[in-house]
């Protein structure tokens, strides 16, 4: 994948991924960081991705494991009550959904939002996580299950 | 309701309150500040790209003027003709190219047998632009989008399954013999026209299209023909 086509997959998707981020739980500046770091490291590879079967996938993935890396550090470094302080209460029920989503597992979350924000087909999901088809399944159930319990059927 | 469309409904309330960052910063800051570096390169790719557009769209005035042709006759009329596309392959990546040759590029991963519907009437402030196309291939059956311009200024043609926000609005109209449902929302696509057709669910999505606009599109498709 060429530098130009890049941007353009990174631009056309950056909504798409940056809610993505939002919606496993990164804090705005965190997904900013995460989705630069991404496009860099896809620019990095010069040409290395050239079978890559959906590139706005491949930034997802490797922004969501960017915001991981980084979370851990700041949890390590960064003072308890600061960090606290950045968690915001939910406020609307747009919010409350997204809470909810942040207390499912990570895994779960990486599917949803594969699935439903980003538009992956199962198997697209599958090989960009890595996971087999079949546990995209289970994820989807296993968090369609939990959403329902939380938040109820008519949402 | 099913989990799927329990997820996809609940997802798209959720993310689409999500206010996404202004433009500027959707580059990483080390790129723009990269003096010569990646900025600048992108800049002279895209220099170059508009030299190479005008002049395939001064060519392409005589045979097809975008934005200036009149509302095109119905499914009826004949196919566009489709540069030849040497051998058929899916398109896995996106791939930026100009109008006549990105929609050569779909027309050669699909099946003659499945539509590919090109528009002939887009609004003069697409005129210029070339095209990326996003993906043609068969993933859970033939898919392809196309995408004409950029960041707030979008249109995009899609065979398949795509993603939507909630509609806040719906119609249903009767285009091209076939029923046509346009919806608006609050997130993505701001505007779009969702259809059954020979070959499957088409689509056109776009950030900034007016309704008079999205109509007359649909109305000015018409299928690209093969080599």
């Amino acid at each position: 994948v060429k530098a130009e086509t890049w941007e353009q997959v990174y631009e056309t998707a950056f909504p798409r991924l940056y809610r993505g981020l939002i919606a496993i739980g990164a804090r705005p500046t965190e997904a900013e960081d995460a989705l630069h770091d991404a496009f860099l490291d896809a620019l990095g590879k010069n040409g290395e991705l050239q079978d890559l079967h959906r590139p706005d996938g491949w930034l997802f993935v490797v922004a969501a494991r960017r915001w991981r890396r980084q979370r851990i550090r700041d949890r390590i470094f960064a003072p308890f009550g600061s960090a606290k302080d950045q968690c915001s209460e939910p406020s609307s029920d747009h919010v409350a959904v997204l809470a909810e989503i942040a207390r499912l597992p990570l895994r779960q979350r990486q599917v949803l939002v594969s699935r439903y924000v980003l538009d992956l087909s199962q198997e697209e999901t599958a090989e960009l996580l890595g996971i087999a088809r079949g546990t995209v399944a289970a994820a989807t159930t296993q968090a369609a299950a939990k959403l329902r319990e939380r938040l109820g059927n008519d949402r | 309701m099913n989990d799927e469309r329990y997820l996809t409904l609940l997802l798209d309330d959720a993310v689409a309150a999500v206010e996404v960052p202004p433009r500027e910063r959707w580059l990483p800051r080390r790129t723009r500040r990269a003096g010569i570096g990646l900025g600048s390169a992108f800049g002279l790719v895209a220099a170059a790209l508009a030299l190479v557009i005008v002049g395939v769209f001064i060519g392409q005035q005589r045979e097809s003027p975008v934005g200036t042709q009149p509302t095109a006759s119905p499914l009826a009329t004949a196919t566009v003709a489709a540069t030849p596309t040497p051998s058929a392959k899916a398109v896995e990546t996106p791939v930026p190219a100009n109008e006549s040759e990105g929609w050569s590029l779909v027309r050669a991963s699909i099946p003659q047998d499945v539509t590919v519907l090109r528009p002939r009437w887009l609004p003069e402030r697409y005129a210029a632009d070339s095209v990326v196309v996003e993906y043609a291939h068969n993933v859970g059956g033939w898919r392809y989008r196309v995408g004409y311009g950029t960041g707030n200024r979008t249109v995009l043609f899609a065979l398949g399954s795509v993603n939507s926000a909630r509609p806040n609005s719906t119609e249903t109209l009767t285009m091209r013999g076939v029923s046509v449902t346009i919806s608006t929302t609050s997130d993505w696509p701001a505007i779009q026209a969702i259809w059954d057709d020979v070959g499957g669910t088409y689509s056109i999505q776009s950030t900034d299209l007016t309704r008079d606009e999205l109509i007359r599109i649909v109305e000015s498709l018409q299928p690209v023909a093969g080599s």
